[in-house]
């Protein structure tokens, strides 16, 4: 097998190599699974976790400069019926008077950052060293950073559709709802208004999922976005139902472990020490396991963009 | 009426549910309620016993059972009525008989006679002139609604009539309002004297804008006859304009009340319907109840009904088509509530209660009490772990004992019917549902108390609670105040004091003043029977000062004991001793109490090996400094552990540490927010 098997040389349309060839070989399609890189899933957990804990602490230590001379500690705003909990939300409501800017800011932000530790894990997915062993950390953050301009046009595109959509699946439930009142009732006509809203978001998700077909053609041809996304439309079309349950449960199975935590978490209570220990492995546990069930859905979106143009390489 | 505080809570509770998700302290149990058993340092705190200093056992005891239950009211006003309701042009055309009785100790001159519909003629009535901020019916009406009254006329001996209503003033000088309408009488009427006077009129019901009004063939009726003011028993008349904020006030009697609609057409009313039939394409109802003081009914071709006897009460609820859950959830709550309110505050006396789920678009018809008949309201999807129509539910029903059976002046006292109604609810929440009472979705527990008690302290300094409802300046100084700063109050009262005592209190109140319109000094009285003095003094700072309350703890030390150094004279001679460590810790707690109220409260001192001191202070003086001697250091104070005085208006100052001792942070809450923004950025992230 030589460097020339790798198909995304095959494209005029290829991007450049990065930098510094780094000697990697693509898998067979059917090689292209998230369980064969355990470790590339659990950083890609570590990442968003970190990410997570730059929103976190702020707010945390806020929390903590005002019950943090509690014995308890914070204890007390986790018990029953909430008073402590409610009154310190509203002694911080100035602190939040800007929550919803901040928030599309901070999605903006964590969005484009998301973009190379997503990248790497694909690319991980989708490569492997002539040694047959996973590609090392550099070599796929440099496959990440390569396609970031790529991955970035998507994104601007894909959340500026998915934007659209869920307008018009708002104003059209809420239109159908207002029109429909009269003649239906107002339950009747809510939840027509409500269906036509969900058909109308069902193209959200087709729009999600064309987008990380993109994606994953992105990093496994290094095609800029509009190949991307005719590699991606491709290979929608060819199994469009069977792309889009692939999806589906991946995207359904990922909250289950929520609602368990849930429960487990009811269970255990605001307390400390080792209920608390316990809440927190919990809790680590769904959300790398929904890090895992996306991970998953990515290498499906490979497979998927990979068999739409009939190659065979290593097994 | 629930104001929009259960419907305006949601959104609260939807921040609160959005910002906190994940856990619930279900481990924890709530603060026990009953006395304490207090220790008190010597010298330093001392323990007072609630109710200690009440009266000996009297005659008023006798209130604390339903054997001393009135079994009627004073029957001063009937009420013989025939409406009928044309649900094109949104018009009820009534006619009928008004018996009225003079049960003042004063000849009266002229009756006052209440046109509340006239508040939605036109925008120079009172009710559309005051401001409408923060409260319900803020939207505009879209379409005017009236009342005309064709005639009043009295009937007098020998079946003469005569007219009154030629001399009737409908308007007071530069004031276009004509809710309040006084009309002369053409002779002076002794007490006990009994008038009948004949009345024609016509309505035309508004869009629906506030308790009453249309919307398509939806039409709820309520204030739409012409209704006599009450006559206070000195002789002065207790007659008002419609207020924005305000509500009602009456005489109790009899109403008799034939309604008249087309046939397809379902009515829910006041009282037991008691002759039903169908006539020349018309549904014909007669509801007749006695002990009451309004009366109000709604008609829809589109209603569903479910029935069920409740603790041998009669109750229907209509709601539209597709809301079958939300009724199903409200006749559940008034399986609890009925037994529970009958427990606390004397039987239900009436066979019927009807429960009125308006259409959601129609919302402004929901929250709202009449005699046997209240309104709910919510969307039909409204999420279960979510309690706002339970809330709603409860509350209204509760108002057939704060109104309906404790006929209060709404307008001049209004904390008098929704704020000790809104105490009620809460309690009554609590005791259905538990700390979880407002809110309990993915583990996150919120209670109608915490509510309450957070809505309350936000408006503690805007004004006093006992003030008439025209004198708030908005909306949400009458939601603040009120409803939840009244409710708070009386749950301090009771997390202080202890459930037995306030219950025993709250339970004399209503059945003592059954039938009756007592006072806030007939309340006062009540609980300073009960409770002493010093409860009714609070009670009185609370309501009608402004009162507040905040603990403090302000400094707390702990160091090494050492043994007294300097210069002693000890055998005739003067000896210097040195500073020296001894075995053990001494320290202190400062705790200071901010405000013009005082409640009994706990101090947990809290040392460095965990366990702890409970310390009781009678809330007496502005502060007190407890000392501290142990074998190991003091670790930390904090006063009202358990979270008695809700009134408390800062919480965040309830504990406080040495100042070189480490800080506990706030791991669980790190935990949390940690989990929810992965869990937020897993959801959005592409």
């Amino acid at each position: 097998m030589s460097p020339s098997d790798d198909t995304s040389a095959w494209d005029p349309d290829a991007l450049p190599p990065p930098r510094g060839e780094d000697d990697l070989v693509l898998l067979a399609t059917d090689s292209m699974r998230a369980r064969r890189r355990p470790l590339a899933v659990v950083a890609f957990w570590a990442w968003q976790m970190a990410f997570a804990l730059l929103i976190a602490w702020p707010v945390s230590s806020m929390v903590s400069s005002f019950y943090g001379a509690h014995p308890s500690g914070d204890e007390p705003l986790w018990t029953p019926g909430a008073h402590a909990f409610v009154d310190l939300l509203t002694v911080m409501k100035g602190t939040f008077s800007g929550i919803e800017t901040l928030a599309i800011l901070v999605f903006l932000v964590a969005g484009f950052a998301d973009l190379v530790p997503l990248a790497a894990l694909v690319a991980s997915m989708a490569y492997v060293t002539r040694e047959r062993r996973p590609p090392p950390v550099r070599a796929i953050v440099a496959r990440g950073a390569a396609v970031f301009p790529t991955l970035s046009s998507l994104f601007a595109i894909a959340a500026l559709l998915e934007a659209l959509i869920v307008g018009a699946a708002l104003v059209a439930a809420n239109l159908i709802s207002r029109r429909t009142a009269d003649s239906l009732g107002e339950a009747r006509a809510d939840q027509l208004g409500w269906l036509v809203g969900l058909v109308i978001l069902g193209g959200a998700c087709v729009i999600g999922v064309l987008h990380d077909l993109a994606r994953a053609a992105s990093v496994r041809f290094r095609v800029r976005a509009i190949r991307a996304c005719r590699c991606a439309m491709n290979a929608f079309l060819r199994h469009p139902i069977s792309v889009l349950w692939s999806w589906g449960w991946r995207c359904a199975a990922g909250w289950t472990p929520v609602a368990i935590g849930a429960l487990v978490a009811a269970k255990l209570g605001g307390r400390g020490g080792a209920a608390l220990m316990a809440l927190t492995i919990v809790h680590q546990l769904i959300a790398l396991s929904r890090v895992a069930f996306r991970a998953s859905w990515m290498a499906k979106a490979l497979r998927a963009v990979d068999r739409a143009h009939h190659v065979i390489r290593v097994r | 009426m629930s104001s929009s505080r259960p419907f305006a809570s949601l959104a609260a509770l939807a921040l609160v549910t959005a910002l906190a998700a994940s856990t619930s302290p279900g481990s924890a149990s709530p603060p026990p309620i009953a006395g304490h058993t207090p220790t008190s340092p010597a010298g330093a705190a001392t323990t007072t016993s609630p109710g200690s200093n009440s009266s000996p056992p009297n005659d008023e005891a006798r209130f604390d059972g339903d054997a001393s239950l009135a079994p009627h009211a004073e029957d001063v006003v009937d009420y013989a009525l025939r409406a009928s309701l044309d649900p094109i042009k949104h018009t009820v055309h009534g006619e009928g008989t008004i018996t009225w009785r003079n049960a003042s100790s004063a000849p009266v001159k002229e009756l006052w006679v209440h046109l509340y519909l006239n508040a939605f003629k036109n925008q120079r009535s009172v009710w559309l002139r005051e401001p409408s901020s923060g409260f319900r019916g803020t939207q505009p009406v879209q379409d005017w609604g009236t009342i005309d009254v064709r005639k009043f006329a009295l009937r007098e001996e020998g079946g003469i009539t005569t007219d009154l209503w030629t001399n009737a003033e409908l308007q007071r000088p530069g004031d276009e309002d004509e809710t309040d309408v006084r009309v002369p009488l053409p002779h002076e009427l002794a007490p006990g004297g009994k008038l009948q006077i004949d009345v024609v009129w016509d309505d035309k019901l508004p869009s629906v804008v506030e308790r009453t009004g249309y919307l398509g063939k939806f039409h709820m009726v309520g204030q739409w006859f012409p209704k006599i003011a009450r006559l206070e028993p000195d002789g002065t008349w207790a007659h008002f304009p419609f207020h924005h904020l305000a509500e009602f006030y009456a005489d109790y009697g009899t109403y008799d009340v034939t309604l008249d609609v087309p046939q397809g057409y379902v009515i829910g009313a006041t009282g037991p319907a008691i002759d039903t039939r169908i006539e020349a394409g018309r549904r014909v109802e007669r509801h007749v109840q006695g002990d009451i003081h309004d009366f109000a009914w709604t008609a829809w071709d589109e209603w569903q009904v479910d029935k069920e006897v409740i603790d041998g009460v009669r109750v229907t609820v209509l709601y539209p088509p597709n809301y079958k859950a939300d009724a199903q959830r409200e006749l559940r709550t008034i399986r609890f509530g009925l037994p529970d309110f009958g427990a606390r505050y004397g039987r239900y006396p009436y066979e019927v209660l009807t429960l009125v789920h308006p259409p959601l678009r129609a919302s402004e018809a929901g929250g709202m009490e009449y005699p046997t008949l209240i309104t709910t309201g919510g969307a039909w999807y409204g999420p279960p772990g979510i309690f706002a129509l339970e809330i709603t539910t409860l509350h209204e029903f509760g108002h057939q004992y704060f109104y309906g059976l404790i006929g209060t002046n709404e307008v001049d006292w209004p904390f008098l019917d929704e704020g000790l109604n809104s105490y009620a609810e809460a309690l009554a929440m609590n005791s259905f549902l538990g700390s979880a009472s407002a809110v309990d979705l993915f583990g996150l527990d919120v209670s109608d108390q915490t509510i309450q008690a957070i809505g309350s302290n936000r408006t503690a300094h805007d004004a006093p609670v006992a003030l008439p409802a025209y004198a708030f300046e908005d909306g949400a100084d009458v939601g603040g105040l009120v409803y939840d700063r009244t409710a708070t109050i009386f749950q301090t009262l009771r997390r202080t004091y202890g459930d037995e005592l306030v219950g025993r209190a709250f339970g004399r109140y209503a059945r003592k003043h059954r039938y009756g319109h007592p006072g806030p000094e007939e309340l006062l009285a009540v609980f300073r029977d009960v409770m002493g003095d010093h409860v009714a003094q609070t009670l009185r700072t609370a309501l009608f000062d402004e009162g507040w309350i905040d603990y403090v703890v302000r400094e707390v030390s702990s160091s090494h004991a050492r043994e007294p150094a300097g210069l002693f004279d000890r055998g005739g001679k003067r000896e210097t001793a040195l500073p020296k460590t001894i075995n053990g810790y001494d320290g202190w707690v400062l705790v200071e109490r901010h405000g013009t109220l005082a409640f009994p409260v706990e101090i947990d001192l809290v040392r460095e090996d965990g366990g702890k001191q409970r310390i009781h202070w009678d809330g007496d003086g502005r502060s007190i400094r407890i000392p501290y001697h142990g074998d190991v250091p003091l670790r930390a104070a904090v006063v009202d552990p358990d979270d008695r005085v809700l009134l408390d208006e800062k919480m965040t100052n309830n504990f406080a540490m040495p100042a070189a001792e480490p800080r506990a942070g706030a791991p669980r809450s790190f935990e949390r927010l940690l989990y929810w923004c992965e869990l937020a950025l897993q959801a959005v992230l592409p």
